[in-house]
């Protein structure tokens, strides 16, 4: 926005809105609500030129934003702010959203696009590689990333529906994913809080020299809920053979809330896929939790409540 | 042309402010502050004036004052101060609001109007000081003085026209504003402001003719030394039309290059 660093904050904000096109009166109407916004106190009006590049960016933020505009466009600006406010943010953004404004944001940050957007692009040296649902689009740019010489990415359709992504050189894959319930039986639906087992086969086509299973839950979004490999654990197998069957087994108490999740799971060497990828398979297992047995509750998590009142 | 006012209307706020925003910015910070608006320009009248005043006093016949050539020299710097900062600072304008122009929808009309007022501003406070200083050294004030604003109109209109043009060439060829301090120097000296048209050789000084600065500088000395009406009104409504002319062909231009310019920017 370029803010004049001899101006106080309250000059520049007057500036800068002028520069969008806002008359002095209604400037005058908002000016209040910027400043509230912002919350960098005193330094409101104290020169710009003292500003941390978090407290511009607030007052940028806060004046961009003053009046609701038909179009938003944020290019990657909110990375800058503190954790506090870029939930400040992006409550707003989302305000906006309701009342109609179009949103148009670049980022690298997933969980942004996921948790704000309806449709994403994905852009790779200029052109235009995927348009489509966010979660599918985060799956391939997670491939992509780790994407190398002999590597594949595969996107076929999944019989849920939505697109799978299927990336990696191929070294190991996993063969078979099951979700076991306590008498062992592959299920599809589980209540919340039952106890499951992740089975998943794994085979080597070529000797690997270390092999780490990472499987991550993801939400109905693709948002992330839980994650973890063996890496982590430390259970990462070291010189394995070509041709070896392995058989993971992952007990996890099913403490999710209602919904559609689904698993993706990572063969790799460390504890992330950008080293070696040998296999990254998205929605390699689609299952449904429901509320079976509980008192009604909202949200991802089960966190089992014990609530006691007392009155006197 | 219609929409063009109109944009500026309804930008009016973001000028004004722009206009004291610029003011305050450049002397924030500095002991003396807006005085240094002033204080420059009269330096370099005092520095003229030490070094010619023995040589160029004999050539003001009858003027009846022993500061005359004082008031000669602040009468043509005022002319020209305003014509050279519109002229450098239009030309720099596209080139230092490259990012603005890039990430913000606003009349880029507003730009040069921001510059030109700015640039009032100034000469306005050193007319001022001059009014004052001329009466400290007993040089009455005149009714010829009524055609001030005349004169600074045009002489304002002329620079921003040479200058919007200037400053949408050095978008594309950066050339131009290096040319131009250049230029501008030679220019300075080719006007009669430290010096009298009288003390040049005839040839030269028919050549002098076409040099609208020389009819604008006259102008102001009539009006500020003689205290007359400007004797040379064709000359003075000859530079009016052409910055007419240049204002009309620099906002056509600027109008068509605007799409290009943000590119090269």
């Amino acid at each position: 926005m370029g803010f004049s660093p001899e101006l106080s904050g309250r000059e520049n904000v007057y500036h800068s809105a002028g520069l969008m096109g806002f008359s002095r009166q209604a400037i005058d109407s908002v000016i209040g609500d910027i400043e509230t916004f912002a919350e960098i106190g005193e330094y409101f009006d104290e020169p710009a030129r003292t500003y941390s590049t978090g407290m511009q960016m607030r007052v940028a933020f806060s004046v961009a934003t003053a009046f609701r505009p038909d179009i938003l466009i944020v290019d990657e600006a909110l990375s800058v702010g503190d954790s506090y406010f870029q939930h400040k943010c992006f409550k707003r953004i989302r305000e906006f959203r309701e009342l109609g404004t179009s949103l148009l944001i670049v980022s690298h940050d997933a969980g942004a696009v996921q948790n704000l957007c309806d449709r994403a692009l994905l852009l790779e040296g200029g052109a235009l590689i995927k348009d489509g649902d966010p979660a599918e689009v985060m799956d391939l740019y997670n491939a992509l990333i780790a994407e190398r010489e002999n590597s594949t990415v595969k996107v076929t359709e999944h019989q849920s529906g939505r697109k799978q992504t299927i990336s990696g050189t191929g070294e190991a894959r996993v063969e078979e994913i099951q979700l076991l319930n306590s008498d062992g039986q592959p299920i599809e639906f589980a209540g919340v809080g039952e106890s499951v087992t992740l089975r998943v086969a794994v085979a080597t086509t070529v000797d690997v020299p270390r092999l780490v299973l990472g499987y991550m839950i993801k939400d109905r979004l693709g948002q992330p809920v839980f994650g973890t490999n063996t890496h982590f654990t430390g259970q990462a197998i070291e010189l394995v053979k070509a041709g070896q069957q392995i058989e993971f087994r992952i007990a996890f108490p099913m403490n999710f809330g209602p919904g559609s999740y689904s698993i993706s799971t990572a063969l790799v060497s460390t504890d992330t896929h950008l080293v070696n990828n040998y296999e990254w398979r998205d929605l390699a297992l689609v299952f449904t939790v429901s509320n079976m047995s509980h008192a009604k509750f909202i949200g991802s998590a089960w966190v089992p409540p014990d609530i006691r009142i007392e009155m006197s | 042309m219609k929409e063009i006012l109109a944009a500026i209307w309804s930008y009016r706020h973001f000028i004004v402010s722009s206009i004291k925003n610029d003011l305050r910015a450049r002397f924030a910070r500095s002991k003396l502050g807006a005085l240094w608006m002033i204080l420059q320009p009269l330096a370099q009248v005092a520095i003229y004036a030490l070094v010619m005043a023995r040589i160029m006093a004999a050539k003001l016949p009858g003027i009846d004052n022993r500061y005359a050539y004082v008031i000669y020299l602040m009468a043509g710097m005022i002319a020209w101060s305003l014509f050279a900062e519109v002229v450098t600072r239009s030309m720099a304008m596209f080139v230092d609001s490259g990012n603005l122009m890039k990430k913000m929808a606003f009349p880029r009309v507003c730009l040069p109007i921001i510059i030109g007022g700015s640039c009032l501003v100034n000469n306005l406070l050193l007319l001022l000081t001059a009014a004052g200083l001329f009466l400290v050294l007993g040089q009455p004030l005149s009714l010829a003085m009524l055609w001030l604003p005349v004169l600074i109109g045009i002489n304002l209109a002329f620079a921003l026209g040479i200058g919007l043009i200037l400053g949408v060439l050095n978008v594309f060829v950066r050339d131009v504003a290096q040319v131009m301090t250049v230029v501008l120097q030679l220019w300075f000296w080719f006007t009669p402001i430290v010096y009298m048209a009288s003390i040049l050789p005839d040839g030269l000084r028919a050549v002098l003719e076409f040099n609208p600065m020389m009819h604008m500088a006259v102008a102001f000395q009539d009006v500020l030394l003689y205290r007359r009406i400007p004797h040379d009104i064709l000359g003075l409504g000859i530079i009016a039309v052409a910055a007419i002319i240049l204002l009309l062909f620099s906002l056509t231009l600027f109008r068509r290059a605007s799409p290009e310019m943000v590119d090269v920017l």
